[in-house]
């Protein structure tokens, strides 16, 4: 085609249509299939730990007339209800456990991630968009704190503030909207409170290491220096140029953080220093199962499977969110 | 300091001295605790990472070499979902597969818990196994091991095989192909001595981390090792016993960071401590 010919046609023909960044990305999460599918999976999870209440047959607490351990399927004969999966070691309803025991694991890592992502941004923005002495001291607190084993620390501190449960104060709205939220009374969301705290409290060191490199390369641009000399704040410029820009690989790091956050709260429920047993977690349901897996040895799966389900499907939407928002971008 | 005669206090830890147990050996040193612990630890830790790179690293190497290749596409997911499982189901899993389901159909299984059997017992094809001889303790060692692998094999190779491929497309790599050297040479002494670089901070960085991994398995195989003693004697709130095993999580850390450093300069002479 000469250039007379190109002269010739019309706007529509030689531009293409203008696309917002989320479009262009969604197009390219789109063509990740496992993470398209993992994310129809997840949204019919929480669909189902969101309508918990609607769902589930029994309360959680509630015993069952018939007998510990009944065959699935088996219907209550006063009520009619049915067990879908049998009952648990003392005759409490396994299915609407479990899907109360959903909501309340999937609320903790959703809120452990949120939390750990907001104190993360805020570090790491201030620690490397000041520099200096700020950005020695927060940075080698991160990274001493990143060189201790994860699990065992987390271990020593869950064992000694579940054992003092009110060595922290906890404001009472906070625990009333917990509560609200996880569907359990103010006393129990107190425990859910502790393990958010616990998991937030090591969660945000990654994001925040991840944020500082972000600003560190965002600090060379034109456009921050553009934003500068039309008298920009230091604020607005970190609200307004840093942190919208360095949203993508603090978006893969939550979406990692989520699978991370669900093993991790199940694993302290399943060693016993997590949230402790009237409480339903797929954790201390598994640990609870393992007892009686020697005559049943099916037990374990049901817990279990949601959890690597779980963990499974976080980790390829983070997948196909780094593929989609930046491919060259390494976690 | 006349007041500190006769109160449970330690000479200090310098001297290997951790004070007394309060609960699980009461009044027992909490050294004779670890000592009696150690070498099981040790035993599962050691094996599991031996054989886990034994097979990570070659397999990490093979699917990268193949990239695109079926075997490729298999391993990465395989290994994407050995990453993407927790520990403690996988335990689970493998103690109803391979030693709960076998037992009930009365074929040969493989004995789940402690680390040694109580009383002897037989296993069909395999015969009867004397308690607490040679066979018997490696028949227990089989799972816990196993699952240890497993997870660090799934960890290992998906590293090797990421920097293999970064390695593999390097200038030199073309330059070697291009003087007529084997592929064999190529990949092994070319590209892998490259690409195990960065591969020897993870291993060496996550020593310690293992002990996390030993931690849960130890709990699930009821395995006598440090982890689960870490376990116990949180949930006993033995303080001092705890205490003692996260310090030397610790300084197990501090070590581990020092010998990475010291590698890296083995490794590639251009790196320089200073």
């Amino acid at each position: 085609m000469s250039a007379a010919q190109v002269a010739s046609l019309s706007p529509e023909a030689v531009t293409i249509e203008e696309r917002s960044p989320f479009q262009i990305v969604m197009t390219r999460f789109k063509r990740h299939r496992l993470a398209m599918v993992s994310l129809v999976v997840m949204a019919f999870v929480f669909l189902i730990t969101v309508l918990a209440p609607v769902l589930a047959p029994f309360e959680v607490q509630e015993l069952s007339v018939n007998d510990y351990f009944v065959d699935w399927g088996t219907v209550d004969e006063e009520t009619g209800r049915v067990h879908y999966l049998g009952t648990d070691q003392i005759g409490r309803d396994y299915f609407s456990r479990l899907i109360y025991a959903g909501r309340i694991s999937l609320t903790i890592a959703i809120v452990s991630v949120i939390i750990s992502e907001v104190v993360g941004i805020v570090v790491g923005a201030v620690s490397g968009f000041f520099g200096g002495w700020i950005d020695s001291v927060l940075m080698r607190f991160v990274e001493f704190m990143l060189t201790i084993p994860l699990l065992p620390l987390l271990l020593i501190i869950s064992s000694m503030l579940l054992r003092n449960e009110e060595l922290i104060p906890i404001p009472e709205p906070l625990l009333n909207f917990m509560g609200n939220l996880l569907l359990l009374t103010p006393r129990d969301a107190r425990n859910a409170v502790l393990i958010i705290l616990i998991l937030a409290g090591f969660g945000w060191l990654n994001a925040a290491q991840l944020m500082r490199g972000m600003v560190l390369s965002l600090k060379e641009q034109t456009f921050v220096e553009a934003s500068r000399s039309l008298g920009a704040s230091n604020y607005r410029i970190i609200m307004r140029d840093m942190i919208p820009n360095a949203m993508a690989p603090i978006i893969v790091d939550g979406s990692l953080g989520l699978a991370g956050f669900v093993v991790l709260e199940a694993a302290l429920a399943f060693l016993g220093f997590g949230i402790q047993d009237p409480i339903p977690t797929w954790g201390n349901m598994l640990a609870a199962s393992q007892e009686f897996m020697l005559d049943r040895p099916w037990l374990p799966l049901v817990p279990g499977l949601p959890i690597f389900l779980c963990s499974l499907a976080f980790n390829y939407i983070g997948d196909g969110l780094r593929d989609a928002l930046d491919p060259r971008l390494k976690l | 300091m006349k007041d500190l005669v006769g109160r449970r206090s330690s000479r200090g830890i310098l001297l290997g001295d951790f004070g007394l147990s309060w609960r699980i050996l009461r009044d027992r040193p909490v050294s004779d605790l670890l000592l009696s612990r150690l070498s099981k630890t040790l035993q599962l830790i050691g094996l599991s990472t031996l054989l886990s790179l034994l097979i990570g690293v070659p397999l990490g190497v093979y699917s990268a070499v193949k990239q695109y290749s079926r075997f490729d596409y298999i391993f990465t997911s395989l290994a994407f979902m050995g990453s993407a499982m927790p520990t403690f189901f996988f335990g689970l899993l493998m103690i109803i597969l391979f030693s709960l389901v076998p037992k009930e159909a009365g074929w040969p299984y493989v004995p789940s818990g402690l680390s040694e059997s109580v009383r002897d017992y037989t296993i069909p094809l395999i015969g009867a196994v004397e308690a607490g001889s040679f066979k018997d303790r490696s028949l227990h060692i089989l799972l816990p091991t196993a699952v240890l692998t497993i997870v660090n094999i799934s960890f290992y190779s998906r590293f090797v095989r990421a920097s293999m491929l970064e390695v593999l497309r390097q200038d030199y790599v073309r330059t070697a192909r291009a003087k007529g050297l084997s592929e064999r040479v190529v990949i092994l002494k070319h590209a892998l001595r490259n690409a195990l670089i960065p591969f020897i901070t993870i291993v060496v960085f996550t020593l310690p981390g293992l002990f996390s991994g030993a931690l849960i398995t130890e709990s699930i195989f009821a395995w006598p090792g440090m982890g689960r003693l870490y376990l116990l004697a949180l949930g006993d709130f033995d303080y001092p016993v705890a205490m003692a095993i996260f310090f030397i999580l610790a300084i197990l850390t501090v070590i581990a960071t020092l010998m990475r450093d010291f590698l890296y300069t083995i490794a590639d002479p251009r790196i320089r401590l200073s």
